[in-house]
């Protein structure tokens, strides 16, 4: 019940913002829309990170590497002459192989450890692949083709305008895809016979074991996932970036992606994708304000740098110290 | 005996420089002001593209050939008499054969620059010297690279390993303003001398031990308001700066904006970005650009950074006139990404401390024919020769001491790639830069003009 009550409260409140920025001569409006794309791609990212707690209990640090190498694989594919759609496939093959290698190799061998174990390992996981990245791909930035170009032959943009942002075809496929996949895994999770394992081997792998649920099975499959949904993110987003470069993904997406995933409440599905649009839109927001108002004669980001950073971290604030376990976590 | 570094008009060995240009005359020089050769017989300045005569009457003009470059076969050279000059002092990475010097540079963070061109870029202009038994008063040059990863306390530690283990003589920093600034300061404290790219000029002009060899960030501040007004038509139009929120950008900052308003120009738009700011930030900045029309845009960030905020103007179909600072911005790496990307760079003007790689052979063909292969070793084959000098100016008693004596007492020194430099008895030594456009129709840049001093 929770989850419609606070869903409908924050596109309430960015309803609100953009009436109140309409026709407002250099207004919020088109950096509100922006926060909302963005912050699908958080939410996208934070479903991984939620996913891998709900049937770990353990933060995955090496979520954001799953998409960078998603992207990788995708540019090696395509600069072979691959068609891009054969390259999403491959590419999120390669990516999803490499998550259960891992899972075999590194995390299956933890899965009796101290959950802390586990959690730095993922750091190492995440620290290897960046490594590799560097190492395969070098350090120079690569440009990643988008699966639909941002302009058109007239070099016109060749996305839709709202709210005074052109929106490219690149983001507007991330858009429905996110949107897809976060309600394939709503029904997932409360529908399926293996959704369910999943969350009952979170709760007491003890008690589900002796059900004769398999828990290397249930964490094989959650990495496995987990890998196959970073590399969509990465494959989807990159292209928007303009630059491919080693640890893209966890550069530019892993932090606000926890930020969100803990303001939804870890192990809330839904909850990533509310706390990705609210770290996207407070964030674009807090940059336009940020140049926009004034304080004296100066800009509030000449007095305040990084200001659309500090007010993420003042609505993290906000949101736990009202409900410290998030606006829609609660036990799996 | 001697050798003189800087000369002017026509030198034995010119003939060797441009005798790989097709079509132009025998003998050849390159005069580093216009980048036009140089008749040697009539002293004309002939246009290297299409051979026509650009001046009939002009004489001068310096360039580097194997036997006017700055090192020389010579065993003994002398000792340059001044009896003010310390005698005597630290040598250490100095012995009868060898000097070593130590250089960092960032080949991976946010200023990415392909490591294997910093591999063999590093020694390629010493190795040139040593095949050509050329020698720094007697002596050949080794270096020691390491990584400074776009990391200030990263690049002090790779700085006193240079120091305290490998032992050499100076250090030398490329690229990256905070990296250059802690090293630089660290330096000073341990009394080894520091050479470096133009960057800040906070806290490194009063190092004595500290040399610029091109235009600080403050001193491409009124050079690129000169540009975007002269030649870009930035009067009357509306102008933004995006710059890194770093206190080693502030001088570069404020020498613009300045310079800016002397120009009767109005920066528009003033945006500092925090330095770890992503692709997300970079969204919301060209679409803040966009929505207030800003035509032209100085950019004081990361190149990573650049490509992105490039990339998501160009999306929104916002495609100002980008400018800005060299160096990093105006190599061909950023090109080659920026430009695949729906050529969100093109007709994008940096200063830069070295031409473009594609006219490398104007300026010195001496580059390519010692295997010379992109502008990131271009750039550091300037270096090194400007760094040639620098070794060569105390003589064969070469100390800590008299290096920073002598270089910042020394005459101009020319070496037709980087711009003339020139201490004064200070530690800014840089006097003008190229001008770099992006060619977006071939994903590089180009030398739109030479050794400026104003536009």
């Amino acid at each position: 019940m929770r989850t419609p009550v606070v869903t409908f409260i924050l596109a309430a409140l960015i309803g609100l913002g953009l009436l109140f920025g309409a026709g407002v001569e250099n207004g919020p409006n088109p950096f509100i829309t922006l926060g909302v794309m963005n912050g699908f791609v958080y939410g996208l990212v934070a479903l991984g990170l939620v996913l891998v707690y709900k049937g770990t209990r353990v933060f995955n640090f090496a979520q954001g590497e799953f998409g960078t190498l998603g992207a990788y694989f995708l540019f090696f594919f395509l600069t072979k002459g691959l068609p891009y759609w054969l390259g999403i496939v491959l590419a999120v093959a390669g990516t999803l192989v490499i998550g259960l290698g891992l899972e075999r190799v590194v995390i299956r061998p933890l899965i009796e450890a101290p959950r802390i174990n586990v959690l730095v390992a993922t750091i190492a996981i995440a620290l290897a692949l960046i490594g590799i990245e560097i190492l395969i791909a070098r350090i120079e930035p690569r440009s990643l083709d988008s699966i639909l170009p941002a302009l058109d032959a007239a070099g016109d943009p060749a996305g839709i305008t709202i709210f005074g942002l052109t929106i490219e075809p690149q983001r507007l496929i991330a858009l429905g895809v996110f949107g897809g996949l976060g309600g394939l895994l709503a029904w997932f999770f409360s529908r399926t016979d293996l959704g369910l394992a999943v969350l009952a081997t979170s709760q007491d792998s003890f008690a589900t074991k002796v059900v004769g649920i398999g828990v290397p099975r249930m964490s094989r499959f959650i990495w496995g996932l987990s890998a196959a949904l970073g590399a969509i993110a990465g494959i989807l987003y990159v292209p928007l970036t303009g630059t491919l470069t080693p640890a893209v993904m966890t550069v530019n997406i892993l932090i606000p992606a926890f930020t969100a995933a803990v303001i939804g409440g870890m192990t809330s599905l839904p909850g990533a994708f509310i706390g990705g649009t609210i770290i996207g839109v407070v964030q674009s927001v807090g940059g336009w304000a940020g140049g926009h108002f004034t304080l004296g004669e100066q800009t509030w980001n000449l007095i305040i740098p990084g200001v659309e950073q500090a007010m993420i971290f003042v609505v993290l604030l906000l949101v736990l110290l009202a409900r410290p376990q998030g606006l829609l976590g609660k036990e799996a | 005996m001697m050798f003189s570094a800087a000369a002017c008009g026509q030198k034995e060995g010119v003939a060797d420089q441009a005798s790989g240009l097709t079509g132009l005359p025998a003998g050849a020089a390159v005069d580093p002001e216009t980048g036009a050769l140089i008749d040697p017989e009539t002293g004309a300045l002939i246009d290297p593209e299409t051979g026509e005569i650009i001046d009939p009457g002009t004489t001068g003009g310096t360039t580097t050939t194997d036997d006017d470059e700055v090192a020389s076969n010579d065993d003994d050279p002398e000792t340059p008499s001044d009896p003010e000059a310390p005698s005597g002092g630290d040598a250490t990475g100095v012995t009868a054969s060898t000097i070593k010097i130590g250089i960092h540079a960032p080949i991976t963070g946010a200023a990415p620059v392909p490591s294997q061109s910093f591999q063999k870029g590093k020694d390629l202009y010493w190795n040139y010297l040593k095949s050509k038994n050329l020698t720094i008063n007697g002596r050949n040059v080794e270096v020691v690279f390491r990584n400074d990863e776009y990391n200030p306390s990263q690049a002090v530690t790779a700085c006193r390993e240079m120091v305290e283990d490998e032992k050499v003589f100076l250090l030398v920093g490329v690229a990256g303003t905070d990296q250059i600034q802690a090293c630089a300061k660290y330096a000073a404290s341990v009394g080894v001398p520091y050479v470096s790219a133009g960057v800040t000029e906070i806290g490194l002009e009063s190092l004595p031990n500290y040399f610029a060899i091109w235009l600080s960030y403050a001193q491409q501040g009124p050079l690129l308001a000169d540009l975007l007004t002269d030649q870009l038509g930035a009067v009357g139009e509306k102008n933004g700066f995006v710059w890194f929120n770093t206190p080693t950008f502030r001088d570069g900052h404020d020498s613009f904006t300045s310079a800016m308003g002397q120009k009767g120009a109005k920066v528009d738009y003033d945006k500092p970005v925090a330095k770890t700011a992503g692709a997300s930030e970079a969204q919301a900045i060209a679409t803040e650009l966009n929505q207030r029309g800003i035509q032209n845009v100085h950019i004081l960030t990361s190149p990573t950074f650049f490509i992105q905020l490039a990339q998501a103007a160009v999306n929104q179909g916002y495609r100002p006139q980008w400018v800005g600072y060299g160096l990093t911005m105006g190599i061909d790496t950023v090109a080659n990404v920026a430009c695949r990307n729906s050529r969100s760079i093109d007709n994008a003007r940096f200063l830069s401390p070295f031409p473009a790689f594609v006219d490398s052979n104007k300026f010195d063909p001496n580059f390519r024919a010692a295997g010379g292969t992109d502008d990131i070793m271009f750039g550091l084959w300037g270096m090194s020769k400007v760094i040639g000098e620098m070794l060569k100016a105390p003589g064969k008693e070469l100390t800590r001491e008299r290096f920073i004596y002598y270089n910042q007492n020394s005459k101009p020194y020319k070496t037709g790639v980087l711009p003339d430099v020139a201490f004064n008895g200070g530690h800014m030594g840089g006097t003008s830069m190229h001008l770099m456009r992006a060619d977006c129709a071939n994903n590089r840049y180009v030398t739109e003009a030479s050794f400026k001093r104003d536009f």
